[in-house]
């Protein structure tokens, strides 16, 4: 029977969509002039081939240390993202989701029942549902929330060892959000058991692989004193790995402060904080931001009374105001004086006021004995938030929609 | 050689490092650099993997004949370091090509340093012919599967097969002549040397040629021939007749190998000194009488590839009192050495092995074999399908008569 005639009509479709889309993608990226659509043109043609090539991994897969491995890899991806975010009733509830689909998947893996593909499917859009409820409602990390349930949905359809890859692929993107909001070195702890557990799945499939695939299995008799070596070489590739990784973290060069690709921003009519500020860290490309409601807003990024480390806005272009000054001057947004391990804020949001007089002009120090400059400013937008209620108050003084003040 | 896992474990490493890039986040270039770094210790690591290696590999059986079952012994060791993962194919030339034992694929999951396995397989002997096992072709995935590497170990032998060699019970050619019985102490031990076999029990120390021992490094004894008494010269048509190419080991000119192996053994049962006589220029073989272990090694290793006709190859040549010619294919212009056999006065059996009857066919020798018998040449005609030791044997149908 030829590779063609076993290989399910599904995963033909499959193939077929990730040949399309490459292309698609491949001709967005010319007329966009992405260089970033090229690598992921190529991803998809990758993943299309390697559809076509592996067909052994479709097939169901019966060993239960695999599917063992592949769920402690995907608990461990959910208590990372549960130790970032504190989530943990989700984490339990999607670790109990966890176990039980992968239940049910080994049970029924050469025949699934339609029922439970059926409740798979509803759940993981329940998923996605709740994700946008959570978006628009304040609940925490809707995006944590989201990929810790999806991954715990989809295991219901972890069959073959294909899907069980893939399950520890999604494991992965738990790990990746885990690893946007992480201000912890713990993190790495996970990281590592994630490592050493995918680690370890590639190795006990190659070895049921290669029992599988031969009908004649070779052991050699060790004495007592080999089996320390066997240990001794994973110390060994340990200690390897402990060189080579931050070889490769030196080697490559990190473009601090700016990205190599300028993401694509997508205003959303969220306005609440601190969703409004960034939405999904884990899509650098796409990156959703809040929308103002109205003109008068007092939002903007960087001039808020608060600032969480978790999320990361984009910078607006837009020109907030005009100076014009004799000196060169340092200017600081805002600053704040008290850090409790995700957000920095400030401990005394006191506004102290200052009066212009009829000249309009602001003096902060009399007492300056030094030689004195003036600058000029000229507000284009209103100043959000304490800024604005700065600025604000500046305005009610000034007759003139773009005050100056000398 | 990467594999596609690599290539995947790189890629993802490469997005993870634009996100990073993006996103700033320190962790997600821990991240990449942990991907890529797995997959370059893994490079690493597995540099040794097939190195360190040696094999080994045995037949349990100084001599192999067509049809038997012999027993090959394989073990692998590992010199230096550990090594794991070891898929190994091993190729046995000596079984059939749609036998299991022609691939044998093994598979090691772990070898530690000094450690050796060992595998002991039985082979069914398919076919004659002079064969040399593949060096042993070894891959491995490890660690973790991320580049294949292969070797060949060098452990290549050769083996030589003996035709298939059954009893005949009956040959008139050689049971209607009386020979002259001479006691000898043991059979096979006469004046003159023909040739070198392996030692048996029972074989005296002073027959044992200690030339081919040190060159065999195995004990070899001489064998002898008395040439007082009558011979039989064993006539085989080796010419490149147009036989049909097949995969079946039943073609008419095997089978006239292995009659040939049957006549020569029962020849040597009944004391004759045997004599071959085949066109030399495709294997060379002395005129002198032949020792049995040399008349199967000329047998195991001839193939129909002879430029000369067997006319030719008989000419003038002397030949003993008694001479077997075996026909695997038609050819009439061999008619005429064998009535100059019976007009010598010579005992002359003709085999004519009937190519139509085999399962790739070829020319009927039904008519020629009719025109032998016309000749009163006796003439045996054996065909495929029956036991060819029942048709030599029976004492029908030959035709013909012996000179008495």
């Amino acid at each position: 029977m030829s590779d063609k005639a076993v290989r399910p009509s599904s995963t033909h479709a499959l193939q077929i969509m990730l040949y399309a889309m490459a292309i698609v993608i491949l001709i967005g990226g010319v007329v966009f002039k992405i260089w970033m659509a090229g690598a992921l043109a190529l991803f998809s043609l990758f993943m299309a081939r390697r559809l076509g090539a592996n067909k052994t991994a479709r097939q169901p897969e019966s060993s239960i240390g695999l599917r063992q491995i592949t769920f402690a890899v995907q608990a461990i991806s959910i208590l990372a993202v549960a130790y970032t975010t504190q989530l943990w009733l989700v984490a339990f509830v999607s670790i109990m989701i966890l176990a039980f689909g992968h239940r049910l998947a080994h049970q029924y893996r050469d025949k699934p029942l339609l029922p439970i593909r059926v409740g798979a499917f509803i759940g993981l859009h329940l998923a996605f549902a709740w994700m946008l409820f959570g978006l628009f409602n304040g609940q925490p990390y809707p995006q944590a929330q989201v990929a810790m349930l999806a991954m715990a949905m989809v295991s219901f359809e972890l069959f073959s060892r294909f899907n069980l890859a893939s399950g520890m692929g999604i494991g992965m993107l738990n790990l990746y959000v885990a690893a946007t909001l992480s201000r912890d070195v713990l993190f790495g702890a996970f990281l590592l058991l994630f490592l050493t557990l995918m680690l370890a799945f590639l190795w006990k499939a190659d070895n049921e692989d290669g029992i599988k695939d031969n009908p004649v299995i070779l052991r050699a008799a060790a004495p007592p004193r080999r089996q320390g070596r066997w240990a001794a070489w994973g110390v060994r590739f340990a200690f390897l790995l402990s060189l080579a990784v931050p070889l490769v973290f030196i080697v490559t060069p990190h473009f601090a402060g700016y990205p190599i690709i300028p993401p694509f921003s997508l205003q959303l009519p969220i306005s609440k904080r601190p969703s409004a500020q960034v939405i999904n860290p884990a899509l650098p490309l796409l990156q959703a931001t809040g929308m103002l409601s109205s003109e008068d807003s007092e939002y903007y990024y960087g001039f808020s009374d608060q600032l969480d480390l978790s999320y990361r806005g984009n910078l607006s272009d837009t020109i907030m105001m005009y100076v014009r000054s004799p000196a060169w001057s340092y200017w600081r947004g805002y600053a704040y004086d008290y850090y409790n391990g995700r957000t920095w804020s400030q401990s005394n949001d006191a506004l102290l006021t200052f009066y212009s007089g009829r000249q309009r002009r602001f003096v902060f120090d009399n007492d300056v004995l030094e030689e004195t400059f003036v600058q000029t400013f000229i507000l284009r937008r209103t100043c959000p938030m304490s800024c604005g209620r700065v600025v604000r108050r500046l305005k009610s003084f000034s007759r003139r929609k773009n005050w100056r003040w000398t | 050689m990467p594999t596609a896992r690599a290539l995947t474990f790189l890629s993802a490493a490469l997005v993870l490092y634009l996100f990073a890039n993006q996103t700033q986040v320190g962790w997600l270039y821990v991240m990449s650099a942990l991907l890529a770094g797995v997959v370059l210790v893994a490079w690493w690591s597995g540099r040794s993997v097939l190195t360190g290696l040696s094999g080994r590999r045995q037949i349990n059986q100084v001599e192999l004949y067509e049809g038997e079952t012999v027993q090959i012994s394989l073990s692998l060791g590992k010199q230096k370091g550990s090594t794991f993962q070891l898929r190994v194919d091993e190729h046995c030339p000596l079984a059939a090509p749609d036998s299991p034992r022609a691939a044998i694929k093994l598979f090691v999951p772990a070898l530690p340093d000094g450690g050796m396995v060992a595998f002991d397989y039985d082979v069914l002997v398919d076919r004659r012919g002079m064969y040399e096992f593949p060096p042993l072709a070894i891959t491995s995935r490890a660690p973790f599967g991320f580049f294949k590497r292969q070797r060949a170990l060098p452990i290549a032998m050769r083996a030589l097969v003996y035709p298939e060699v059954r009893p005949l019970l009956h040959l008139d050619l050689l049971d209607k002549r009386a020979t002259p019985e001479v006691t000898r102490q043991r059979a096979g031990v006469g004046y003159e040397v023909i040739g070198v076999r392996p030692f048996r029990t029972g074989d005296s120390a002073r027959h044992i040629h200690w030339r081919s021992v040190a060159r065999t490094n195995e004990l070899m004894s001489k064998e002898f021939a008395d040439e007082t008494q009558p011979g039989l010269t064993l006539v085989l048509d080796v010419y490149g007749h147009p036989f049909p190419q097949t995969e079946s080991k039943h073609t008419s000119f095997e089978w006239a190998v292995k009659i040939a192996a049957s006549v020569g053994e029962y020849a040597r049962r009944k004391g004759y000194p045997l004599h071959v006589l085949v066109d030399d220029q495709v294997l060379a073989i002395p005129v002198s009488p032949v020792s049995w272990s040399a008349l199967l090694q000329y047998l195991g290793r001839i193939q129909p590839t002879g430029k000369r006709r067997l006319g030719q190859v008989m000419g003038n040549q002397p030949t003993q009192a008694s001479t077997a010619v075996i026909l695997p294919w038609l050819d009439p212009d061999a008619l005429e050495p064998l009535l100059a056999l019976r007009h010598r006065r010579l005992d002359v059996l003709a085999v004519v092995v009937d190519a139509e009857s085999f399962p790739a066919g070829g020319i009927s020798m039904q008519a020629f074999a009719a025109q032998l018998r016309g000749a009163g040449i006796p003439t045996r005609h054996v065909r495929f399908g029956d036991d060819w030791t029942t048709q030599l044997s029976d004492l029908s149908d030959v035709g013909g008569a012996y000179e008495r």
